[in-house]
Order: C-alpha cells, then sequence, then structure tokens
C-alpha cells in the first residue's frame, strides 16, 4: 500500500511517499510526523466525505491513512 | 541637439543599460513564476480536499462554507473566515509561515471541522460591522448587524465538547 503526504509549506505543498513494502519509507514519514507534531503543526488525513480527521503519530495507519496534509501552523491575525 | 542626435544618445544609453537591468528583470520573473506555481499546487491541494458542495461554492465565488459539529456555519474567505449562522464574527487566522492562501483557506476548513474550539481560541475575532462593510457584496451578508460585543448570548457561547 502506497500513500502520500502533502507538507505545505511556500511552494505550495511538498510532497512525501511512501510503500508499506519498503520500511525506510514509512520511517521517514514517522520522521515527519515527529518534526511537524514538535512544532505545533496539525496533521490530517482525508476521509471520504470530503473532511479530514486530525491523526497522530501514535494514531496513524500507514495502511489505511494513506493522504496526509501537514497544515501550517495558524495564528491569530 | 537634433532628434537625431537625442535618438542616438536613447539608444546609447538603453545598450548600456540594458546588461544592468536583465538580471533584475530575470529575477523578478523567476520569482513570479514561482509564485504562480506554488499558488496552482496548493489550489490544486486544496480542490482535493474539498466536498462536491465545497467545490461548487469554490469554483464559482472563491470561497466555501463549512458546518462544524456544532452545527455552526462559517464561510472560509481568501484571508478571513466569519460566522454565518448564528451571524456575528469575523475571525482572522493565517499561517505563521509562508504558503499560499489556498494552504491556509485548507488548514482553516480542517481546523474548523475537527476542532471548532481550538479554532476559536487561536483566531483573532474582530467586530462584525466593520469587517463586513468591507466585503464584496455577492457574500450575501448585511453590515447592518450589530457589534460582537460579547454581550449578545450566542457570542459567549462555546461549542459543546472540547476535543482536542
Amino acid at each position: 500500500m502506497t500513500g502520500t503526504m502533502h507538507v505545505a509549506d511556500h511552494q505550495g505543498d511538498t510532497t512525501h511517499t511512501w510503500d508499506t513494502a519498503d520500511p525506510r519509507t514509512v520511517q521517514e514519514i514517522e520522521g515527519l510526523f515527529r518534526e511537524a507534531q514538535a512544532t505545533g503543526r496539525l496533521i490530517y488525513r482525508q476521509t471520504s466525505d470530503g473532511s479530514g480527521e486530525q491523526v497522530r503519530l501514535a494514531s496513524w495507519n500507514p495502511e489505511e491513512h494513506t493522504e496526509l496534509f501537514v497544515a501550517p501552523r495558524l495564528a491569530g491575525g | 541637439m537634433t532628434a537625431a542626435t537625442w535618438w542616438a544618445a536613447g539608444l546609447a544609453a538603453a545598450v548600456v543599460l540594458m546588461p544592468c537591468l536583465v538580471g533584475p528583470i530575470r529575477r523578478s520573473w523567476a520569482a513570479h513564476v514561482r509564485r504562480r506555481r506554488a499558488r496552482l499546487r496548493a489550489e490544486a491541494l486544496l480542490w482535493a480536499w474539498l466536498s462536491p458542495a465545497q467545490r461548487k461554492q469554490y469554483r464559482r465565488r472563491r470561497w466555501f462554507e463549512v458546518t462544524t459539529a456544532s452545527g455552526r456555519r462559517y464561510r472560509i474567505l481568501q484571508g478571513a473566515v466569519v460566522r454565518l449562522d448564528p451571524r456575528g464574527s469575523g475571525y482572522c487566522i493565517e499561517a505563521t509561515s509562508p504558503v499560499p492562501v489556498a494552504d491556509e483557506m485548507l488548514a482553516n476548513k480542517l481546523l474548523l471541522e475537527t476542532n471548532e474550539r481550538r479554532f476559536l481560541a487561536t483566531a483573532h475575532r474582530f467586530p462584525y460591522r466593520s469587517f463586513a462593510a468591507s466585503l464584496p457584496s455577492d457574500l450575501g451578508l448585511r453590515p447592518s448587524f450589530g457589534r460582537a460585543t460579547g454581550d449578545r448570548p450566542d457570542d459567549r457561547r462555546e461549542p459543546p465538547s472540547w476535543n482536542n
């Protein structure tokens, strides 16, 4: 099973993909999870009804949650 | 000096200055291309995460609406969020890092859909009247509505659950 993580940045987003058959790619995504969580960014997985659900590294299932978005950190303007 | 002399002087100046201008023009153009590419990427990503109804709204108006778990309805615009139902507040919330506006809109949508309390705690709420007066008329918002002062029961009410 393959999946994609979109990390929002100044380029629009940077895409990282993983393949559950290749543990190295999954570990790379786990590293991005840790990095995002450490900087206060929220990560969402896409649900079938056109909305999202927050997901954390502990609850992330690479087999099922195959479309992820790392949102930019938000603050009151 | 004759016109021909002026023309010759102008041409000579252009030849001398051209190499100086090529660099800045090229850099400016490259920055423009990068920004445009980023905007298109962000818009494609936003599009992929919108529901069919939201896509329809976004295609027509460049905004879309979100109904939260508490039943409140918000309109996500480029640069701000307004609460429509019940009416009364505008919210200013932005990314702390430079990202295209479509990324910001997607982040706002997802935060509202998953954790409205956190959105309300993060966003800066401002008086509705001054904001509504500056909105395009196609938003269907009336600026005659009173200010969100915190005195109205709805201004104080919080969504029922805290799902962090």
